[in-house]
């Protein structure tokens, strides 16, 4: 190999060691709102003769057209069937109170559910600050841990046995 | 499916404000990629940017749609760029406090594990090493500083480097012989050379 081929293998490796790096990398970024920013400057710019100026989506406009003649057509059937317009004003009222209800209500039962265990918790929490009445816990949780161990052992015999 | 460059020319052209905020859309980080490695300054770039869309909508019945379109637009960002630097109105104050010189001499690994997989850690390294390249590109000179951004950041061929920049073959190649040895250099210093 002689000293430019050399240099030339070294010059590729090079520029695909840097072609990694640069993909690796995150690329420049404008900041946002850079298009919407850049749209505005190109709609102000002068154009040449003939050009045609940009003009927004049609789609825009006619969806703020489409909304504002629901909202009249809504407001027209609303002013001349006023029994219609009684009725459903009710009905939306009656869903409104019992779905008022129904929180106030839920709200009610978790509180007590909160309850209870804020009593249990504190009763134990009591128990547990006198020496004879932790030891009376311990003493009991013992008794309950071998009571369902015993439970275990006369419920499932056969498995064990079979296990060995 | 999207829609063609030159179907969004087409629509531009037309009167279509949708198609030419596509435009700018697709074609907003290469413009300002480009822009940003000549003038250093991202809020400048910026300017620049908006200004190089400006003038590519201006100028969009000029573009002949046999040529490549994102070369057509990188040739206005060139020109934008270009004339910057020939106002001399760059900020040139260095970026090295972005990215200080290696404060405890330790090297980094030139390998990245994987790129693409969106870890916290990968996400961090790719942001510092989008940070040691952009000190190492500022410190190259101007005419080299795009050249790196046209071939690495927008990858594009020789021959679409030679379009938007006006210059020879030859003249690129070895140019960013030279580039490549400062840039492999600038990024040794900053830990990231191998």
């Amino acid at each position: 190999m002689t000293l430019h081929e050399w240099e030339q293998e070294k010059d590729r490796e090079l520029d695909e060691h840097l072609a990694a790096l640069f993909q690796s990398a995150a690329p420049p970024a404008p900041s946002a709102g850079f298009v919407s920013r850049t749209m505005k400057a190109v709609r102000q710019a002068p154009l040449p003769e003939g050009r045609h100026p940009l003009r927004r989506p049609w789609t825009v406009p006619a969806g703020w057209v489409a909304l504002v003649m629901a909202a009249a057509a809504a407001t027209y059937a609303a002013l001349s069937n006023q029994g219609v317009t009684a009725e459903m004003l009710s009905s939306f009222t009656d869903l409104g109170v019992r779905a008022c209800l129904r929180l106030v209500q839920s709200v009610h039962t978790s509180a007590r559910v909160f309850d209870v265990f804020a009593t249990m918790s504190h009763a134990i929490a009591r128990a547990l600050s006198t020496r004879e009445a932790g030891a009376g816990l311990l003493a009991m949780a013992l008794v309950a841990a071998g009571s369902l161990s015993m439970l275990h052992k006369l419920l499932f015999p056969e498995k064990e046995s079979s296990s060995w | 499916m999207p829609a063609t460059d030159a179907e969004l020319v087409r629509g531009a052209l037309g009167g279509s404000e949708a198609a030419f905020r596509e435009i700018v859309e697709r074609y907003q980080r290469p413009v300002f990629g480009v822009i940003v490695r000549v003038v250093r300054d991202q809020a400048r770039a910026e300017e620049l940017a908006q200004d190089a869309f400006v003038k590519a909508f201006r100028a969009l019945h000029t573009y002949d749609s046999g040529r490549k379109f994102s070369a057509w637009l990188l040739t206005v960002a060139h020109h934008v760029a270009i004339d910057e630097v020939r106002k001399g109105s760059l900020n040139t104050v260095s970026l090295e406090a972005v990215m200080p010189l290696g404060e405890d001499g330790s090297s980094r690994s030139f390998d990245i594990e994987d790129p693409r997989a969106p870890t916290p850690a990968v996400e961090a390294e790719r942001g510092e090493l989008g940070v040691a390249l952009r000190t190492a590109i500022s410190r190259l000179r101007p005419e080299y500083r795009e050249l790196v951004s046209l071939k690495y950041e927008q990858e594009l061929e020789y021959e679409d480097i030679v379009d938007i920049t006006g210059m020879p073959m030859g003249t690129i190649k070895s140019s960013l012989h030279r580039a490549r040895k400062e840039l492999q250099g600038q990024l040794q210093q900053l830990g990231w050379g191998r």
